[in-house]
This record gives structure tokens, sequence and C-alpha cells, in this order.
């Protein structure tokens, strides 16, 4: 009789330890492709769901009756996991993230909060796997998933750093979108004269817009009005008008792209979009994404606009990540300063280089040198935006500074804008 | 002895049952479209023969080869006749030298309509019904979103037919007037290369035979109609039903085909009742038989099963609304969820039975029929049922029209000395239901025929032994149960039960000790007033589905 018990007992408690051990609201399926973008805030993803009844008699019965049901939920679970963990450019890119995200995860892999973002579900399973010789299911359903609502969601759950943050930090971030030109052409006479460059910068901007960023397509001759010959000369890099124009304009980060066409089978058009995004104030690369049409009879504009949404989705994931690590580092700022060498002698202009060296140290929290010559200073730094949140008043600390402390020189302001500062010291 | 027995059974049962997998892909049917010529080809010889008949054998078989499964390209005429012309000049007539002529001569012609913006665009979206919308550019304004492989789809299901006749002859032996007929349809297809390079393959040549036969009868109501065009009258009859046979079994062939078998996919199950996007547009029709499909995992590895057998119960109109799902049931196979898909199972709609069974209930009453030494009232009966589906025709499922034809070995108990056999034969026409649940359906009929009771043997006689024999026919009435266990698609077990009443003797005649007699239904009911044919029957057999009609 005792062991009667005994037994009934670890039975009880064996049947309860699957109970526990599942409890978890995480997919059982991981799997997900990223298939494109269906709008500007939508992506379309075929996942998969699976369900095993737990059902000790009848199990068969349970996957038949309910079996598409779980597994759908499942589907559902795993299309948001891919978008949280899988691809090229996960929404959860961080470690941080991943840590902050692992505290909520149960909760937000409920049932209910999921359905929220999913925007559209597939009627019927495109696939049905009977798994385990009918006492399972595996399912392959296509849905749609509103990314832009789910980052917002893990923004208030505090898992991902709130955009409203980082703007207040590092104010609205700015864009310059632009066209790669063959040489001798300038952006202008491309955006004016060729209608694929148009649309596709058209889509940008309208993708960049809907996130509220701030867009700048240099359409207008102004812009190259702007560009002053010493500009150019001092950015030493004439070669790359679009690096001269994102200076001039001040942007934080400038897209480009280009435009291809190929022909597919049956006569049909492919549209190839490359995007890429750099690093203002660098030139440096912070993204490279090439995105594909469908191969389309006709309808060439909205083949570029699926290749382009397809790009421009993922290179501004980049772009957010690269925007985020500047966050703890600082705002970025390049500062090319020029110095009237003739009018010093070579000991004055060391003491005003040193003075010069201290005074950048001084105001920004990390520094880079690009170039250092007799006659040209050229840096990027990070400032403290708490500290400095507008390029004047790191224009300000440094002539206050400088000017102070070298009696025989006076440093003023060329040129600003919100990520280059053009600088001369010459004597007073 | 019962092991050999067993495995006797098996092998029959693996037999009869046909093969179950095919190469049909997963889901929808995808709309075929065909081009063929309007008249058929024949040599000199052969088309002299038909004389008019050809224009019936022609009409006949494009009603069998355009079904709804397929749109219709109308082609030129003339284009058909230049390739004819062109093939009269090559040495062999081969798959490969039909397909080059056509090649040069029809093919141009199809490409064309295939590359019809309009045509094209009227069949993509035939080919994206139902779908839903998913994507950036489908759901983005007017996009008409013609995708490369929707196109890769559109120029690769095209088909080319070319109907023939090799033999059409009608014989008449003085006694029969046959018609025989050796005809079919070859099959190419048209592939089309992403490049824009186009061949025809040829899939299949479909050769069937079919003979149809009548006696000639000089006493008949037809010779008394047609007099001197009797024979005339008979030999067109023969051609034309040999020329609806031929027909028939074209259009089950076709349907055979791998790449013209309907498919769909199942958008509901309830139980053993599921929903496919199957309906008229594609030409569903009552009680057809679907195979349904599914992916099985095993070892790790998914595999294409067959999962379940279903039968068509309520066929919907999607031509204008393709959510308008027709039902099936499952018959065969363990329960599915929704999310497989079925692909068809073309078979006839003739079926056949064996039954063995008793009878009882009967009377040869021992005193009008001296020779028995007490009343016979029990039989061993062996039935042959031929039935056919009516459900297309009547609009219900599982309603058949039997053809019975039975033999009674009565048993009876005769004088001493007496000898003879004792037989009831019976021919009935009856109309039958079946309701199914799964496997196992049960079954009620109606029925009425014609029966007769033959007795004769030899009995000691004056002068040594002398012959008797008695001839009664009735006309007779039944009514019957039934229950049937689905062992495979075609193949069935059945128990039936039965009553049938014979009211009234139609004639008698024989011959016994009084001597010989020859009796009106009036007669013969005064005089074999307690004789009755009717009575209880029980039977155990087997029914079986032609898959196809014999060649």
């Amino acid at each position: 009789m005792k062991h009667a018990k005994t037994f009934t007992l670890i039975l009880l408690l064996a049947l309860c330890l699957p109970l526990q051990l599942n409890a978890s609201n995480l997919p059982e399926s991981r799997e997900g492709t990223i298939v494109n973008a269906a709008s500007s805030a939508e992506v379309i993803v075929n996942a998969t769901g699976i369900y095993y009844s737990k059902k000790k008699f009848g199990a068969k019965k349970d996957i038949r009756k309910y079996g598409i049901d779980y597994a759908s939920k499942d589907a559902r679970k795993a299309a948001v996991y891919t978008l949280l963990f899988n691809g090229t450019d996960p929404i959860l890119s961080t470690d941080t993230e991943k840590q902050a995200f692992n505290s909520i995860q149960d909760s937000f892999f409920d049932d209910d909060s999921i359905t929220a973002f999913i925007t559209f579900e597939e009627s019927r399973p495109s696939k049905k796997v009977s798994l385990k010789n009918g006492k399972g299911i595996k399912i392959v359903k296509q849905f749609k998933v509103n990314r832009d609502q789910l980052v917002e969601s893990l923004e208030n759950k505090n898992v991902l750093v709130k955009r409203d943050t980082i703007e207040d930090l590092l104010g609205n971030p700015s864009i310059m979108v632009i066209p790669q030109t063959p040489k001798g052409k300038t952006p202008i006479d491309l955006l004016s004269s060729d209608e694929t460059a148009k649309t596709a910068a058209a889509v940008v901007q309208s993708f960049l817009t809907a996130r509220q960023y701030e867009v700048t397509l240099p359409d207008q001759q102004s812009f190259l009005n702007n560009l002053s010959n010493s500009q150019l000369n001092i950015a030493d890099r004439e070669e790359d008008l679009a690096y001269q124009l994102a200076l001039s304009i001040g942007s934080d980060i400038y897209i480009d792209y280009s435009v291809s066409h190929s022909k597919a089978a049956y006569d049909t058009d492919k549209y190839s979009v490359t995007v890429r995004a750099f690093e203002t104030t660098t030139g440096r690369l912070l993204g490279s994404e090439t995105g594909h049409s469908e191969p389309r009879k006709d309808e060439k504009f909205v083949s570029i606009e699926e290749a382009m949404l397809e790009a421009v989705n993922s290179v501004l994931s980049r772009i957010t990540t690269y925007w985020k690590s500047d966050l703890e580092k600082g705002i970025q700022y390049k500062i090319i300063t020029s110095i009237d060498a003739d009018t010093f002698s070579e000991a004055e202009l060391e003491d005003l280089q040193d003075v010069y060296f201290n005074t950048i140290e001084d105001v920004s929290k990390k520094t880079k040198e690009i170039i250092v010559t007799s006659r040209t200073i050229d840096y990027l730094i990070w400032c403290d935006p708490e500290e400095y949140d507008k390029p004047r008043d790191v224009w300000r600390k440094i002539r206050r500074e400088f000017n102070t402390n070298v009696p025989k020189a006076r440093i003023t302001s060329l040129n600003q804008n919100r990520k280059l500062l053009l600088l001369k010291i010459s004597p007073k | 002895m019962k092991q050999t027995l067993r495995t006797i059974t098996a092998l029959l049962l693996l037999c009869i049952s046909t093969p179950l997998l095919s190469e049909e892909t997963e889901g929808s049917y995808v709309r075929k479209s065909i081009s063929g010529p309007n008249s058929i080809w024949a040599n000199d010889d052969t088309l002299e023969a038909m004389d008019d008949m050809r224009f019936q054998l022609e009409s006949t078989l494009k009603e069998s080869v355009r079904i709804p499964r397929f749109d219709l390209n109308r082609l030129p005429e003339r284009l058909f006749t230049t390739a004819k012309e062109t093939l009269k000049e090559e040495e062999e007539l081969t798959n490969a030298t039909i397909s080059k002529t056509m090649k040069t001569t029809v093919l141009p012609e199809i490409e064309k309509i295939l590359n019809d913006p309009a045509g094209q665009k009227k069949r993509i979206d035939m080919l994206k019904r139902g779908k839903e919308k998913v994507s950036f550019a489908e759901t983005k304004g007017k996009s008409a979103n013609i995708l490369s492989s929707d196109l890769e789809t559109l120029f690769n299901s095209a088909y080319i037919y070319v109907p023939f006749v090799k033999k059409f002859e009608t014989i008449n032996n003085g006694v029969l007037i046959s018609t025989k007929i050796v005809t079919g349809v070859a099959w190419y297809k048209v592939l089309i290369s992403s490049s824009g390079a186009s061949t025809l393959k040829h899939i299949k040549t479909i050769s069937v035979r079919s003979k149809s036969s009548k006696v000639i009868n000089y006493n008949s109501y037809d010779y008394t109609e047609h007099g001197e065009d009797y024979i005339p009258f008979l030999m067109e009859k023969t051609q034309e039903l040999a020329i609806k046979q031929a027909g028939k079994k074209i259009q089950l062939e076709i349907k055979k085909i791998d790449d013209f078998k309907l498919a769909g996919i199942v958008t509901e199950a309830k139980g053993s009742e599921y929903k496919i996007n199957v309906g008229t547009l594609e030409g569903l029709k009552l009680d057809d038989a679907y195979i349904l499909m599914g992916y099985v995992e095993e070892d790790g590895i998914e595999t294409e099963k067959e999962l379940g057998f279903l039968r068509v119960t309520h066929v919907n109109d999607n031509q204008n609304d393709p959510e308008e799902y027709s039902t099936t049931k499952q018959q065969l196979g363990a329960l599915q969820s929704a999310g497989g898909w079925v692909k068809e199972y073309p078979r006839t709609k003739t079926h056949v039975a064996m039954n063995l069974g008793y009878a009882t209930g009967l009377n040869i009453d021992a005193s009008e029929i001296p020779e028995l030494k007490e009343n016979a009232t029990s039989a061993i009966v062996l039935e042959g049922i031929v039935a056919q589906n009516l459900a297309e025709v009547l609009g219900t499922p599982q309603l058949f029209g039997e053809l019975v034809g039975s033999i009674g070995f009565i048993e009876n108990t005769l004088d001493s000395g007496i000898t003879g056999t004792t037989l009831l034969t019976s021919l009935y026409m009856n109309v039958k239901k079946k309701y199914w649940h799964r496997r196992h359906s049960t079954s009620w009929k109606l029925g009425v025929g014609y029966d007769y009771f033959k007795m004769s043997g030899s009995k000691p006689g004056l002068g040594g032994t002398e012959d008797y024999e008695y001839d009664i026919k009735a006309i007779g009435f039944l009514a019957g149960v039934g229950y049937e266990v689905l062992l495979t698609k075609n193949f069935s077990l059945t128990l039936s039960g039965q009553y049938k009443v014979t009211p009234f003797l139609t004639e008698a005649s024989g011959k016994n000790t009084e001597g010989s007699f020859d009796l009106d239904a009036s007669d013969a009911n005064d005089t074999f007033s307690e004789t009755k044919f009717g009575g209880a029957q029980v039977t155990l057999g087997f029914n079986y589905i032609f898959p196809s009609f014999s060649n």
C-alpha cells in the first residue's frame, strides 16, 4: 500500500515536471525568414509554428482539432522572434538590449501581446507537416509584422533606448539623400533628368520622413553654390561630391544610392538598388545594402520602390545602431583648422598648436587626429551632449580658451554647421 | 491451406488497388490552355470508312477533350491543315516528326496568343484567383504584378492535342453487326524557356479501342419500324454507341494524365468532412474521388504522403467566387486537419459486384409440381451486378442504377427415382442509394424485374423414363438494405438483405405426365397459384469500381 502511494506520488511529479519546463511563452519554433518589406513600417515574414500535444491519450485528436490553432500561435511568436533576433539587422542588436529583453520575454511573448504586432496573417498555412506520428504538427505561414510598432513597444518597455531620449541628447539626426553620380555629373543634373533617380529619392525621402528624420535632398542649385572653393579644398576630398555636400549641409549621415536594371526571364525587368550610408564627419561607411525587385513585367516604378524599400530598411537599422553607439561616445564634430603659418615663428607655432590641442582635449570626451600639418589641423572630437548640445557651444569654449591662452594669435570661425567647424588661426 | 488462401486474397487485393502515388505537385490546379484541330487525323481509307460518322466522331472527341479544366485557344484550322499536309511527306510518322512539324506550323501562333497582353492578364488573374494579396507590389495601387514566375507557369501550361483514328470498321456477319474503333488523342506540351526558345514535348498518346454490336433480329420492333433500312439503321446504331464509348474512354484517360489531374487545397476540416477549393469551374462532379495528401516528417525528413481517400459530396459553383468551396468526405485513412491538399483520382462510374447468398421464403408448391416430394422454399443464390453511378445525372450523391442478374439453385426434395435441376434465374433493375460514414456504408434499394423458374429432368414412366419440364415466368418487386465496407479505393465487401414479391406470373409452359402445356398469364396464375418466387434473401459479396475502361 505504501509502495503504491509512493509510486503515485512519483508519477504525479513526473507528469508535472514537463509542464513546469514548458511554462515559457517563448516560441517552440524559432524559424522564420524575412521575405521583404511590405511597406515602410511592415515586414513580410514566413514563419514556422510547431505544436506537440501534451496529452497522454487522444494526442492525435488534439492535434487534428487544435493543432493548427496552436501551431499558428507559435508561428506568430516565431515571426516576431525572427525580427527581434535573426537576420542581418535584428532589432535587438546589442548585448545590453538582449539582456534587458530577457527579463520581459515571458510577458512579451504572451499570445495577446504578440497579436498586436501582426497586421496580416495568411488564412491557411502554406505548408503543414505531421510530426511524431501525428502527435505533433508543424506549419509555415506568412505574416506581416509591424516592425515600427514592435520597436516602439520595446522602447516603452525600456529594452531599446527611446528615440526621444536620443533626440533630446543628440538632436534629431539629419540625413542627406543623394544619388550616386557618374564623373562629370552633379546630383542636381541627375535628379532633374533621370526619372529613376527621382523616384528612388522620393521613396527614401518618404521612408525617412515617415520615421521623423530630418531629410535633405540636395536637388537645388543653391546647395552647390554653398560649397565654397575653400571648403572643398580643406575637406581634401575633391572627388567626393556627396561627402562635400553632406559636410557643407551639416547632415549627421548621408545616404547615397544607385539604381541598376537588368533583363530577367520571360522578358521581365529586374531592378536593384544599392544604398550606402556614411558618417558625414569621417566619410566612414556605416552600412551598405542592395535590394532587389521581383522580376516583373513593366511597372518600373513599383519595382524600384520595392527594391529601395528592401535596401533602405536594412541600412536604416545600421544607422540606428550607429546612432545608439554615438550616444555612448558623445556628439561627434569634425574640426578643421587652418593656420596662417607664415606669420608665426616656428616656436610660436609650436606653442599655439600646444594650446590648441589642450583646448580640444578640454572640450571633448574623446578625440582623434586626422591630419596635423603646420598649416592644417583636422580633428574628430566627441563632446558630452549634456554639456555641449550645440556646435556653437563647442566653438565658444574653444574660442574662449584659445584666445585667453595665446596672446599673439586669435582663432576665428569661418563656417560652422551641425557637424563641421571650419576655424582659422591668424595673428592678432 | 488457410495461409495460402490469405496470401492469395492479399495479392488479389493488392492487384485490385491501383498505384497510389503520382507526380502531381502540391496545391491548386493550374489551368491549362489547349489547342487542337477541329478535324480528325486519319488516313484516307479510315476517313472513307467513317463516311458520315466522321463528323459525329469529331464532335464526340472534341467534347471529350474540351473539358472545364482547360482553356481553349482557338487557332485557325489552316495551321493544322498545313501541318497535316507537311506530315504526309514524312517517311515515318513519329512523335518526333509530329513535334517538329507542329513547331514550325502551329507553335508560332500559340506563342502569339500566349504573348497577348490582354490574354496574359486574364490568365494570370485566374492563376492568382483566391490568393491573398500580401506583398508590397500586390497591395500597391493598380499594380498588375505580373512576375516572371507567373509567366513561366503561363508559358509552360499550353498544350496541343491531335485527335486521330486508326481504325473504323463496321462488319455485318449476318448474325451480328459490329463496329470497332481504334481512336485516340496525342498530347504535346509547349515548353517556352526563360529566354523565349520554344519546343514541343510529346507527353502522351492516348489510344482506346471501342466496340459495339447489335444482333440482327427480323422479328424486332426496329425491323418493323425501319424495314429495308433496318441494316443501315443497326450499323448507324453500333457506330454511334462505339463512338460514344470511345469518347468516354478518352476523357477518362485524359484526366489520368498527371499534368491534367485536378488538385486543390483543403481549406477546412470538420471530422471526416473537408472543404476543397475545386468546384464547377474545374469541372468537379459529385462522387468524384480524390486522394488526400500531406507532408509527414520521418527521421527528420519531410516526405509527401497519401493520407486518405475522399469522395466529393457537394460541388459548389466557384465560377464567380473562389471562396465557394466544395465538400468532400473522407472514406479511408486517419482523419486530418486542414492545410493539406487533394489530387484527383480519376476512375469510371461503373461498379461490378458479385454476391453469394441464401434465399428463403419462396414456395415451389409440391401440390402444383407433383415431381416434388415436398415444397421447395429455399435456394443458394449467386448474383452478378453491374451498377452505374447516377450522381452526375440526377444530382444526388451515391445514387446508383443497378442491373442485377442472379441464379438461384433451389433446394428441392424429389420423389425417389426422379432426377432434375431446379433453377430460378432473375434479372432486376434496381435503384440504390448508399449512405457512407467513413469506410462504412448502409444502403437501401428498390427494384423491379423478371423471374424465370426452370425445372427439368426425368422420372420413371410407363415406357421407361420420361422427361418433364416446367418454365414459369413472373414479374417481381424487391426492396432491400445493405452494408458495405471499403477495403481499398475501389474494392469493398458487401452484405445485403432483400425481400422480393412476385405477385403474378406472366406465363408458364412445359410438359409433365399429363402432357405439354402452354399457359397464358391468367391460366398460369390459376394453375400455379401457390407458387411464389419471392421471399427473403441474404448475400455476401464484393463490389469493385473500375479504375479505367478496358481497352
